[in-house]
């Protein structure tokens, strides 16, 4: 497939780099990029900047030196001084939603649209969370560990009642933590990997990155002073409740990654977390045409970069979660090692050095996490794609679920084919239908713009649209005379 | 009944169809009801291109005036096509308005309605007031409407499964990945593609907007131009636009389908030719797509869009559809590119169908030859 | 039963004031730049949206702007995401549907 080629006509006029996503890694980027004095154009959809990492309180709100919230702070604090440098241009809550071409980011909002011809783009837009559907998982009160972050982040808020924490990987951790840090009655927390398998993904890690090792072993003793029961090896089977969640189920990972339901246990809930890991937002490098790979140590299906983490399509860079999952360190790393590319000059060496030590680091444990058998606690009666209501049943009788194809699939089931854009169930459905992650890749559906739903007055403000070409149709019956 | 079988699975039938759209799979389907071997190519998956992707409208009011005839033909296949395919197309035969925003518009609707009701179209000409009244939900503005309650729509991603599901009960051998690369016509005709080669006593070609790529392979030229349509589809919500909305220039088409999502196209164009296979927005013209639509009906504004498209569709020089023998091959056939070939579809498959088999298709075609613009050339 | 609420963080200090917007004809108190669904799950509202098909009940999930299951209806604007849209005084939020 013909790759559009980017021909930085703007390279190296004045014309700003536009990043999209101002979590850690498009802060850092667009830092460095205006401590070298290039302009930048900072894209974001949320109404302030800091990403899922840095998520911000509502503007105005405070907290009391003594708030249990883990907010590293200073940190943040530091990062957010660019946005007064008079080279940049935050554009809050505006989606980038397309590419009219590789080097122009068409955006929108209800700040006004248009378009920006950058000189070179920056993709930083992030991960988003692996669904694993279950019976009873679309209730209110089961949320996604991001959801559960933000609750505390974004929001300031802390459930009442007990909360059940379950999934697999380091977000477990985190929400766990979060909670409990945050006052909440976290009364169980399941992780489905193995305690011996965490082991030694621990082990490698300790000699690459001793300081995240430490912050894990913090969140874990947090969690366990807070008095939750934790097992490993466990997983949800179930959530129950009629409009809103009251019970959960868990149960031992079997040997074919479903829930052994013969020694399933159901606990009172208000609040399941759900944390069945993270894989990189790869939709804005797929509508560029940047090629793509599937790499699990990464998370998933990501962009193919070069060191200077360009991507295949020339003044494009992608860094950050969205590039390969690996945490607020190697977001912010990546940031500003692709600045440094843009700017052309060298990366200090120590921040080299430091990335080829996490990057080390966090291709081991995403490794780890991997289980050797996918979860599945689906049955034919679940929803697996959220917005357009299809159970696992219906996907199974369409007429295409043998094509082997997700998009074929996609095209007679609507899979993916309501606001979410397919984020939710693409990837979910493709494993359950037994799709291997190679066929996955290769036959998932083109991604069409917009990028994220925008409101359609929005795309037509676009300020920086061409003249029309109107199609007028001919008439037979006028072009004779 | 297994002696075809086994000849199909050989790669041999008494007809070849290449291209398994909405034509080519009509076309099947008629042959394979009365009783012939029939072995379907397509280079992709079948249903993959104009025939999945586009926007489903069935209207007969935005059809040139000599086409109205066919298009009510094509209706009375579509009236009955749910019970004989046994499923749900996602069919409403709601009716529609056609709309002019401004006095030549106007005056063009006007002109255009009276030669389509000469043709056979059920339409009435509305008042501004008989409008609002109707249709709140237009633009207060708008200059004059007309409606007919021939419009309607389909869903073609519901179409297509159903007819694929028929053609294979029928026996048709469906041959997907088998791009067509060469075709010699010696007595018998003979396919060769990147899925094997296949025989047949004939060759149909109903390869879309690539059906002038398939005719070169046997030395003849058919002028087929390229439109690359684009359609915006949004978030699904309240019915209310029970019907298919299009434009007196035809710039717009729009409805509101089951789901509640709003199909908005109109035949603006996004970027792509056969040779580069690129389907990709033109963001310029689709943003004035949007902006039509905002315009004709304001209350779309704040409806998210979730995707936008674009698909290939085939076009003559003077817009009818190509349908009958490809010159100088007495077993050759060709049937492609009607504007709103998905309306059409059905009736042109079947004459095609009719054509192979009885040489007397049921409905005059001789508008249609593939001929015509050779013959005037010459 | 009722149903559990949310609370704010003990330390975190939202904006001093109130305001109130109306969900399904409720009135329902917000503090300055709460977001809806912030205000709504403090209210112990859980379900913001039913779903189209099955009119089954469906709330914040993703927090993070990719699974819009906690979409609201807001007149005069359209459907958003709850988890991202401030409250404004006087607001009118219905379960999502949109409106042409
Ligand atoms: C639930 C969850 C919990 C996590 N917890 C931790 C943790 O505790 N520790 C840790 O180290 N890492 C954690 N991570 C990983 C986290 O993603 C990274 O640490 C860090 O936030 C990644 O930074 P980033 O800049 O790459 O992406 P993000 O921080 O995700 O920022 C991307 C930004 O881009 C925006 N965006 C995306 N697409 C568009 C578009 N088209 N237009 C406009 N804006 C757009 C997004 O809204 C977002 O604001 C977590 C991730 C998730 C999802
Ligand atoms: C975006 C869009 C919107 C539209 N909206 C409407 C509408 O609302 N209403 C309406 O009535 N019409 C509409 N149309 C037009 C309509 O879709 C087409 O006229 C109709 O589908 C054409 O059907 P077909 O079978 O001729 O072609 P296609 O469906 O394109 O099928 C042709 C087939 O031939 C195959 N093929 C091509 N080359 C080869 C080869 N070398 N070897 C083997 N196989 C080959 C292709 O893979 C394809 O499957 C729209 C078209 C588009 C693109």
């Amino acid at each position: 497939m013909a790759n559009p080629v980017f021909t930085p006509t703007n390279a190296n006029s004045d014309a700003p780099v536009i990043v999209i996503g101002a979590g850690p890694a498009g802060l850092a980027c667009a830092q460095e990029l205006v401590a070298g004095n290039r302009r930048v154009v900072l894209i974001d959809d949320n109404i302030q900047p800091g990403g899922q990492y840095f998520r911000q309180l509502p503007p105005g709100y405070s907290t009391a030196p003594r708030a249990r919230l883990m907010r590293d702070k200073a940190r943040y604090d530091d990062l957010a001084r660019v946005l007064d440098s008079p080279l940049l241009t935050h554009l809050p809550r505006t989606t980038a939603w397309s590419f009219p071409q590789p080097g122009t980011v068409a955006h929108a909002g209800p700040l006004g649209s248009g378009r920006i011809a950058g000189s070179a783009v920056v993709i930083a837009t992030g991960a988003q969370e692996r669904s694993m559907p279950f019976p009873g998982w679309t209730l209110p009160g089961v949320i996604s560990a991001g959801g559960c972050l933000n609750l505390a982040k974004a929001h300031g808020l802390v459930p009442e009642g007990r909360v059940v924490v379950a999934g697999n990987g380091p977000l477990v951790l985190v929400a766990a933590a979060t909670m409990a840090a945050a006052g909440a009655r976290v009364t169980t927390v399941a992780e489905a990997q193995q305690s011996r398998r965490l082991a030694g993904a621990a082990l490698s890690g300790v000699v690459a990155a001793p300081g995240i090792l430490a912050k894990a072993a913090q969140y874990r003793a947090q969690i366990l002073r807070a008095g939750a029961a934790w097992k490993t090896g466990w997983m949800v089977s179930r959530a129950h409740g009629d409009e809103t969640l009251r019970e959960v189920s868990i149960a031992p990972v079997g040997p074919d990654g479903r829930p052994d339901l013969t020694r399933e246990r159901t606990i009172p809930a208000d609040l399941l977390v759900l944390g069945y890991g993270l894989m990189p937002g790869s939709d804005a490098a797929r509508l560029l045409g940047c090629r793509m790979e599937l790499r699990p140590d990464l998370g998933g299906l990501v962009p193919v970069r070069g060191p200077d983490l360009q991507t295949s399509t020339a003044g494009v860079y992608a860094v950050g979660d969205g590039a390969g999952i690996g945490g607020v360190e190697v977001a912010l790393i990546e940031g500003r090692l692709a600045a440094h590319a843009i700017l052309g000059t060298p990366a200090p060496k120590q921040l080299a050095h430091r990335y080829r030590t996490l990057d080390r680091f966090r291709r081991a444990l995403n490794s780890a996490y991997v289980l050797p058998t996918p979860l599945r606690a689906a049955d034919d009666d679940t929803i697996i794609c959220r917005c357009e209501e299809l159970r696992l049943r219906d996907l199974k009788a369409d007429g295409n679920a043998a094509s082997g194809s997700l998009n074929t699939l996609k095209t007679s089931s609507r899979l993916g084919m309501g606001r979410c854009q397919g984020r939710n169930c693409l990837h979910t459905a493709a494993g359950l239908l037994g799709l291997s992650p190679e066929t996955m890749v290769e036959t998932m559906p083109r991604f069409r713009p917009p990028l994220r739903p925008v409101p359609l007055a929005r795309l037509a403000a676009d300020r920086d649209a061409g003249p029309a070409r109107e199609p007028d149709e001919i008439i037979l019956s006028e072009a004779k005379d | 009944m297994n002696t075809a079988k086994a000849r199909t699975a050989a790669g041999q039938a008494d007809t070849i169809i290449v291209g398994g759209g909405i034509f080519g799979l009509f076309c099947a389907m008629t042959l394979a009801e009365a009783g012939k071997s029939v072995i379907l190519l397509d280079k992709g998956r079948i249903w993959a291109e104009a025939s999945a992707v586009n926007a489903g409208s069935l209207g007969v009011q935005n059809k040139l005036p000599a086409l109205i005839p066919y298009t009510l033909w094509s209706w009375d296949i579509w009236n009955t096509l749910s019970d004989r395919l046994g499923a749900d197309l996602g069919l409403r035969r709601n009716g529609g308005y056609k709309i002019a925003m401004t006095e030549d518009e106007a005056a063009r609707l006007g002109r255009v309605v009276s030669e389509q009701i000469d043709y056979g179209l059920d339409a009435q000409r509305l008042s501004p007031a008989a409008l609002r009244a109707q249709a709140p939900w237009i633009a207060p503005d708008c200059m004059a409407a007309t409606w007919s309650p021939q419009d309607g729509y389909a869903s073609p991603t519901r179409v297509g499964p159903a007819l694929r599901r028929k053609v294979e009960s029928l026996g048709v051998r469906i041959v997907e990945g088998a791009a067509v690369a060469a075709v010699e016509n010696g007595p018998d005709i003979r396919v060769l593609t990147t899925a094997g080669d296949f025989h047949g006593t004939e060759l149909a070609i109903t390869a879309g907007a690539w059906s002038a790529t398939i005719a070169a392979m046997l030395g003849v030229k058919i002028p087929i131009s390229l439109d690359v349509n684009m359609v915006s589809v949004t978030e699904p919500a309240r019915p209310t636009i029970e019907c298919i909305v299009t434009h007196a220039r035809g710039i717009l088409t729009l409805k509101q389908v089951a789901n509640g999502s709003c199909l908005i196209g109109g035949g603006w164009q996004g970027i792509g030719s056969i040779g580069d296979s690129r389907k990709d927005i033109d963001h310029d013209q689709l943003v004035h797509n949007l902006r039509l639509a905002m315009r004709v009906i304001p209350g779309l504004a704040p409806l998210n869009i979730l995707r936008s498209w674009a698909g290939y569709e085939g076009v003559t020089p003077d817009s009818y559809p190509y349908l009958g023998r490809l010159p100088g091959h007495d077993n050759v056939y060709l049937a492609a590119c009607a504007r709103g070939g998905f309306t059409l579809g059905p009736l042109m498959g079947t004459l095609l169908g009719e054509l192979i088999l009885t040489d007397r298709p049921s409905r005059p075609i001789t508008i249609f030859d593939p001929a015509r613009f050779s013959n005037a050339a010459a | 039963m009722p149903q559990p609420k949310m609370r704010f963080i003990p330390g975190v200090v939202p904006n001093a004031g109130t305001l109130s917007f109306s969900f399904e004809g409720n009135e329902i108190p917000a503090r300055p730049g709460e977001t809806v669904a912030s205000a709504l799950m403090r209210a112990g509202v859980p379900v913001l949206r039913r779903t189209r098909i099955e009119n089954q009940p469906r709330g914040y999930f993703c927090g993070m702007g990719i699974c819009w299951e906690c979409a609201v209806f807001v007149e005069g604007t359209g459907v958003v995401r709850s988890c991202g849209e401030p409250a404004r005084p006087g607001m009118v939020v219905r379960l999502a549907e949109a409106e042409v």
